[in-house]
């Protein structure tokens, strides 16, 4: 029935807005607990929480669109470019691990997808910084920002895991 | 779900595959730079790709300004590390003194790299 369809599609354009706008709000709360000062580009990664519950409760091509939206509109808001290119760097990879770690279905738990995520955007932020400063010594702080990603990986994770418990019974 | 207990399960058997591959990859790019790497040499600074070598021998210091940030280096007992910086970040501060092949300080701000390079890389006249 169309009003059926279009109530789903409603649904899914909020639920995409509510991640985008809850992303944003985590990216300012991250910058207020700076772990710079530990390595460069260290953070929590809370924004990825609602990347990933878009992408498995609402669909892969919106976790894209929320997660490049978060990106652009950071650089904009509190960013540059450089840091808007190191960004995406960062969520290219990450999304990339997302998809493939989702074909092991229910063999992998949230855990392991926001662990393999967060070591991917790591990766990807160090390698565009490589990219476009021309310095390939950047890549002695990647071991040291691969082993960060494991405790705040995991943390996103279990924070996924609760997110998903509470917030799709309210969804249906 | 668990029926049993009406709660997520935390973990399943692939995710902690997927940390040992995070480890054994950091583990790996840990050994990695000082496989074949010789002898330190001399302490390489760059700013903004530009590249100067400095002598592991002695002691002395030395600044480096880029960006509009001063860096202070320290080299002594064939390390060098940075003393005193006015980068806001201090990420370059907070680094340990590197001594080894291959190993780095970086200054994101001022774009400053100090790397220690090793046997083969060809620098022939050090500064200091």
């Amino acid at each position: 029935m169309p009003l059926q369809a279009d109530r789903v599609r409603a649904r899914r354009l909020a639920t995409d807005a509510l991640a985008l706008s809850l992303a944003l709000v985590l990216s300012y709360l991250e910058s207020l607990v700076p772990l710079s000062f530990i390595l460069p580009g260290l953070k929590l990664g809370l924004a990825n929480v609602a990347v990933m519950f878009v992408f498995y409760q609402v669909g892969r091509v919106d976790a894209a669109a929320v997660s490049l939206l978060r990106v652009t509109v950071v650089a904009l808001l509190f960013g540059s470019a450089s840091s808007f290119l190191f960004a995406l760097g960062g969520a290219v990879l990450s999304y990339l691990a997302l998809l493939a770690l989702s074909l092991l279905g229910r063999r992998i738990g949230r855990v392991g997808l926001s662990v393999g995520a967060a070591a991917a955007h790591v990766t990807g932020q160090i390698l565009a910084a490589i990219l476009l400063w021309g310095t390939p010594g950047l890549l002695g702080y990647l071991p040291w920002l691969l082993l960060g990603s494991l405790p705040l990986g995991t943390l996103c994770g279990i924070l996924l895991i609760f997110c998903e418990a509470r917030l799709t019974p309210w969804r249906k | 779900m668990n029926p049993a207990t009406n709660r997520a399960r935390l973990f399943r058997p692939l995710d902690f595959l997927v940390m040992a591959l995070v480890v054994a990859l950091a583990l790996l790019l840990f050994l990695l730079p000082h496989i074949g790497a010789g002898e330190p040499t001399c302490l390489v600074v760059s700013v903004d790709g530009v590249e100067t070598p400095y002598s592991l021998a002695g002691e002395y210091s030395f600044t480096v300004t880029s960006r509009g940030y001063t860096l202070t280096v320290r080299v002594a007992d064939g390390s060098a590390a940075v003393i005193a910086s006015d980068c806001e970040e201090e990420v370059c501060l907070h680094t340990p003194a590197i001594s080894r092949t291959g190993e780095v300080i970086l200054c994101t701000k001022s774009r400053v790299m100090l790397r220690i390079a090793g046997g083969g890389e060809g620098y022939d006249a050090v500064t200091g």
